[in-house]
């Protein structure tokens, strides 16, 4: 075997790690799988917002799987540094040895690189991703003294979540506009329906009770609740169910409880849900 | 009489003072007796105070006076001894009794002496506590009809005044509210409990008797039936915006005028803007059923709404001509119901006909959205028919709704007979209202027959003439079918006249006086031991109802706020007469705080309000004064305004005056840091969290950017020697550095000092209370933080008030000026907001915060108009420019109407509402620490 197809079949090893293997269930609420199809054909870092819950982790798997591309999650936290992301220099058994980070992992793969919730990182350590996703898609390794260079393939994905209040999280604007911005939020009622039918095995009718429901609390929102029901409560809530677990208390375990600690807000949703079943 | 007659010389006068001469007109409206005995009875004490014991006495004697021409002589014989059984103590006690007492002693004779002797008593505790005990005391026991109970609370509350003044003393403002919302065993009950703890300290039982402890709160809400609105109005607030999706005000019923006459046990009440429920609930023994009937209730109301009863279009009936509306008339404004009832000749009778069309059509939606809310309806239905109205209660329209009623609600059946035939018509007419197409119209329409039906005269025409008197409806139709004999039978005359033949078609009736012939248990009140649920809970006279329906009425407010414009207008003019500088908005303001206020005594309150600003040096014209006012520590500073009109800035449009806030009130602080002890010391734990651990590189860290090479040495050395290396030999820099500038805009306006609330706390209070535990956080955490304020009137003196500037210390100094802050004129916030960007960029931070306090809309009336859409134009211009200098806006309004306009004036700008005041300090810290984390 020689050294080139060694390297390569090493690589489709990690490729296939990244992999989506299942088709993830999506349902298009509108164009955007058609935008991304292009985003990615044209090479475009694409910029998510929405709501928790509201599904864009799901929408980046499912169009991993669609395009056929591994997919590099990194989950954004305020420690994140550029050497976490880039990669660094480990100490082991003696000498100094050369770890990738998920972007270089990415780059190097050329897939799908996915900076969920990305504002938590702080801005300094996201300056890394600039030369990647403009026209240049380049990455500078500087410790090594490398560039890498990005393969058509290759694709910058962020997302986060416009409702945050905190002013120290907000994208820079030198960020921001290298990126082309999808938004999502709860989808249609019928959508929303069809996804927790699918999602929980309950009947449409059931379904569609408990997405009345999280309509109806989602209005709470400027009253104290910092946001409204996601759709993944109301598929947890409906999974509850669909085992066995009535309405009830499923409601309060996946709704209730996880939005507010207030009491009544609590009530006040619980006589929503009451209204329903 | 000769030098101590009165008119002659008030006794104890030396020398013609004002209140001398005032005293004299007074008496000298007394007759000679009466004159006399006073003075006989005053002798000895008047050498005192002479003028303030003689006018109490000449009111005693005037109330005496005023009290014999309603009581009998007997009654008014106890009325005396006890008045003057205190007036040897204290006149003034006595002329506060001799007020109160007359209702008691008119109701409940007997218990005159006892109150008498509890003031009596108290005088030698306290001399003000026994002033307000004179006050209360008489008033509650006239409230509590049964003799025990109401010599239990004199006892207990005379026993608690004498024995311990202080607490009495904070406890009498509150009694009267407590008997309104408790039984009088009740409130004996709670006050015996208190005198207990009382003996244990004071402390404990004051708080107790506030139902500011826990225990006290429990005690209280566990002695009483029924369950309270205060408990489950936030909740059903927040399910009712839920529901709607806009925010809906939730009221107690007892906000209402008196003179709506509403029916006596209606739970809820809408006016299609605001909720009015029941303050409380009792037809259950447990609170859960009880909170069922106020939720489905509220429930019923919003289904109005939801399901489009206000949606009436008063003007296309089918079946009725058209008939034109002045856009502008006052009707309709008010309410389209009432515009369509008041087509009728008989209008009361129109409208009980719709809305009981209307909760047909809205009870069956209801039914069919909410599969869950169709349960507790059910379930409710068990009350429902227990606590029916005796049919032989009723009779004309309201007997025929209610047999109507129970057949659709109940399936009870119909009477039998010759009227049978009209009924069941009726009644198939009104079934086609549960179909899920039925919209309001089709009430409508449906109201038009049953109307007729009903007995009334003549089918609706154009609409009469505000002042047209409605015609007595004439017994017709159904309702000439059923006339109760009150003996077990019912006797029909069947009326033959035109429009009711499309009902009932078939028959045409023949004679009058055709006997019914009624189900008997039927008529026995109805049904399942009627008997007990009737004589308990039912006040019911009318019929047709169900009890969670509720009332519809007119939109209050609305009615409410013309009438204030009106009369506002009529002082307005009256002070411009006068050279008044007062605005229209400061009169509304002013006339809200004091309802109670008559025209003239608020114009003086108002003229007061001027001259104390006067005085305390806010100057009024301020190109007059700029010379004047520009002491050193004040800086004035121009802005430009954004014009809405014009899409343009008018350039150096405001004044801002920049001064140092005065006072001295470190009280206030110090109390606030008291009442809230655990949540301050929180606070601070909680903000020293946030606060990062200093700069610089942490070296020997497991993981990290670069390596540590020290480390990484000696790691290598302890390894060759065979010792276990750790493996810290990186090294990470440490970037949570923290920079952040915090200044506080606190809107200052007149509207701040309206009460929110259930504590009876002012916006400002509890703003200021917001920005003391604030600033307990942000010194613990090590922010820069500035305080301002912010007021004014017209665009060249906008008033800026530091409390705080960034560099100063939070000291006793500046507690002074916090706990004095207070509210004074206008808001007109864009200048404000400019001037505190200016004082943000002028610190060298990293995240620069404005937070912006406020009650709402910025507003200044001043010499010019700064209201509406150009203020809130110019308000939103204002934060965006903040924000282009990096300065980030966060508005904060306590405003629970706010949420329709805020949108639109912040902007992109972030901001919050908070819907109960009360929330707001420990809302504040929080909302900060989110914002910076």
């Amino acid at each position: 075997m020689s050294p080139a197809k060694k390297r390569t079949s090493a690589r489709d090893k990690m490729r296939d790690q990244f992999m989506v293997a299942d088709e993830p269930y999506y349902v298009a609420v509108e164009d955007e799988v058609a935008l991304f199809e292009e985003a990615a054909g044209q090479q475009f870092p694409v910029l998510l917002k929405g709501p928790t819950g509201s599904g864009k982790t799901r929408f980046v798997a499912y169009m991993a799987w669609k395009l056929g591309r591994p997919l590099v999650t990194v989950a954004c936290h305020e420690d994140l540094s550029a050497a976490d992301l880039v990669g660094r220099y480990l100490f082991r058994e003696g000498e100094t040895q050369w770890v990738d980070g998920p972007l270089s992992t990415a780059v190097k793969l050329g897939g799908i690189c996915y900076l969920d919730e990305v504002v938590e990182a702080r801005n300094d350590s996201l300056v890394v991703i600039h030369p990647l996703a403009d026209d240049r898609r380049i990455l500078p390794v500087e410790k090594r003294n490398e560039l890498l260079k990005a393969p058509d393939d290759f694709m910058l994905v962020v997302s986060y979540n416009p409702a945050y209040q905190s002013i120290m999280k907000d994208l820079k604007q030198s960020t921001r506009q290298r990126f082309l911005g999808l938004s999502f939020d709860y989808p249609p009622r019928e959508i929303e329906t069809e996804v927790v039918a699918h999602e929980t095995g309950l009947d449409t009718e059931t379904a569609s009770r408990l997405v009345r429901i999280g309509a109806r609390v989602r209005k709470l929102k400027s009253h104290g609740l910092e946001e409204g029901v996601s759709t993944r409560l109301l598929v947890y809530a409906g999974r509850l169910m669909a085992s066995g677990l009535s309405a009830e208390v499923a409601c309060r375990a996946a709704i209730v409880e996880p939005l507010s600690d207030d009491p009544d807000l609590q009530r006040s949703m619980a006589e929503v849900i009451r209204d329903f079943f | 009489m000769g030098s101590d007659d009165p008119k002659e010389d008030p006794p104890g006068s030396k020398t013609s003072t004002p209140g001398k001469r005032r005293l004299r007109d007074r008496l000298s409206g007394l007759s000679l007796t009466d004159a006399a005995e006073l003075v006989v009875l005053s002798r000895g004490r008047i050498k005192d105070s002479p003028v303030e014991h003689a006018q109490a006495a000449v009111d005693v004697t005037a109330a005496l006076a005023a009290a014999g021409e309603r009581l009998s002589s007997r009654d008014l014989a106890v009325m005396r001894r006890a008045v003057l059984l205190v007036a040897r103590r204290d006149w003034t006690a006595a002329a506060f009794l001799a007020e109160a007492l007359a209702d008691l002693a008119e109701k409940h004779p007997d218990s005159v002496d006892w109150v008498g002797e509890a003031v009596a008593r108290a005088v030698q505790a306290d001399r003000t506590l026994a002033r307000q005990l004179a006050r209360v005391l008489p008033e509650c026991a006239a409230r509590i009809p049964d003799r025990g109970p109401r010599l239990r609370v004199i006892t207990a509350l005379a026993d608690l005044c004498r024995r311990h003044p202080g607490l009495g003393l904070a406890a009498l403002p509150t009694v009267g509210r407590l008997l309104e919302d408790g039984t009088p065993e009740a409130l004996a009950g709670f006050l015996e409990e208190a005198l207990l703890r009382a003996s244990r300290g004071e402390s404990v039982a004051r708080s107790f008797l506030l139902r500011e402890s826990r225990s006290g709160q429990e005690a209280w809400d566990s002695s009483r039936d029924g369950l309270r609105l205060p408990l489950v109005a936030r909740t059903l607030q927040l399910y009712a915006e839920t529901r709607l999706g806009r925010s809906i005000e939730v009221r107690s019923t007892t906000d209402l005028p008196s003179d709506l006459a509403l029916q006596e046990d209606a739970v809820a009440v809408t006016d299609g803007r605001s909720l009015y429920l029941a303050p409380r609930v009792d037809r259950f023994d447990d609170d859960e059923r009880n909170f069922r009937l106020y939720k489905v209730a509220t429930a019923h109301q919003l289904g109005r709404i939801e399901f489009g009863t206000f949606d009436l279009d008063p003007v296309g009936i089918p079946g009725i001509d058209p008939v034109t509306l002045d856009g502008d008339s006052e009707e309709v404004r008010i309410n389209p119901i009432e515009v369509f009832s008041a087509r009728f000749e008989d209008s009361s009778l129109a409208r009980r006909a719709f809305l009981f069309a209307e909760d047909l059509r809205i009870d069956a939606y209801l039914r069919r959205s909410y599969p869950g809310l169709a349960r507790d309806l059910d379930e409710l239905s068990d009350l429902d028919v227990r606590t029916r109205p005796h049919l032989e209660d009723l009779a004309g329209a309201e007997l025929v709704l209610e047999i109507l009623a129970r057949w659709l609600w109940f399936g009870e059946p119909l009477p039998e007979g010759d009227a049978y035939a009209r009924f069941h018509s009726a009644a198939v007419l009104l079934e086609t209202l549960r179909h899920p197409s039925a919209l309001v119209r089709d009430s409508a329409s449906v109201t038009v027959q049953l109307y007729r039906l009903l007995g009334g005269e003549g089918g609706p025409g154009p609409l009469p003439a505000p002042d047209a008197a409605p015609e007595q409806p004439t017994g017709t139709g159904l309702v000439a079918v059923v006339r109760s004999t009150g003996s077990g039978e019912v006797s029909a005359g069947l009326g033959d006249e035109e429009g009711e033949g499309e009902l009932s078609g078939e028959g045409e009736p023949s004679a009058d006086g055709v006997l019914v012939d009624m189900p008997s248990d039927a008529l026995e009140g109805g049904g399942v031991d009627g008997d007990e649920g009737h004589a308990d809970n039912t006040k019911a006279t009318s019929g047709g109802g169900r009890l969670f329906h509720g009332e519809i009425i007119h939109d209050i407010d609305e009615a409410k706020q013309r009438e204030l414009e009106r009369r506002a207008r009529a002082i307005q003019e009256r002070l411009d007469s006068r050279g008044g500088p007062t605005s229209l908005r400061e009169i509304l303001a002013a006339m809200k705080l004091a309802p109670e206020l008559s025209d003239t005594l608020l114009e003086r309150n108002l003229t007061d309000t001027f001259r104390e600003a006067v005085r305390r040096g806010v100057p009024l014209d301020p190109e007059a004064t700029d010379r004047e006012v520009a002491a050193p520590e004040v800086r004035v500073v121009r802005y430009p305004e954004w014009d809405e009109q014009i899409s343009d800035y008018r350039p150096n449009w405001c004044k801002v005056w920049e001064r140092r806030a005065s006072g001295n009130a470190s009280v206030f602080v110090d109390a606030v840091l008291e009442e809230h002890r655990p949540m301050v010391r929180r606070l601070r734990r909680e903000f020293q969290m946030l606060r990062p651990e200093g700069l610089g590189r942490e070296r020997r860290s497991p993981e990290g950017d670069d390596l540590d090479l020290d480390a990484l040495v000696e790691s290598l050395v302890d390894r060759r020697m065979g010792l276990a290396a750790e493996g810290r030999v990186h090294m990470r820099r440490n970037r949570s550095v923290r920079d952040v500038a915090v200044a506080f805009l606190v809107d200052l306006s007149a509207s701040t000092r309206e009460t929110v609330g259930s504590q009876g706390k002012s916006v400002i209070e509890v703003e200021k209370e917001s920005l003391v535990l604030m600033s307990e956080a942000l010194e613990a955490l090590g922010d820069r933080y500035a305080i301002f304020g912010f007021s004014g009137r017209g665009r060249q003196m906008v008033t800026f008030d530091v409390f705080k500037d960034f560099g100063e210390r939070l000291g006793p100094i500046i507690k002074g000026r916090i706990g004095a802050m207070t509210y004074r004129m206008e808001n007109r916030d864009g200048a404000a907001i400019r001037h505190a960007t200016r004082r943000l960029r002028e610190v060298d931070a990293r995240t620069r915060l404005l937070i912006l306090l406020s009650d709402g809309k910025p507003l200044d009336c001043g010499c010019d108009l700064y209201q509406a859409s150009y203020a809130q134009a110019d308000t939103r211009m204002a934060l965006r420019e903040a924000r282009n200098f990096q300065v980030h806006p966060f508005c904060i309004t306590v405003d629970p109407d706010g949420e329709s306009y805020l949108g639109d004036m912040y902007g992109d700008v972030r901001y919050t509402v908070i819907d109960s005041a009360e929330a707001l300090p420990s809302r504040l810290p929080a909302i900060y620490r989110r914002l910076t984390t």
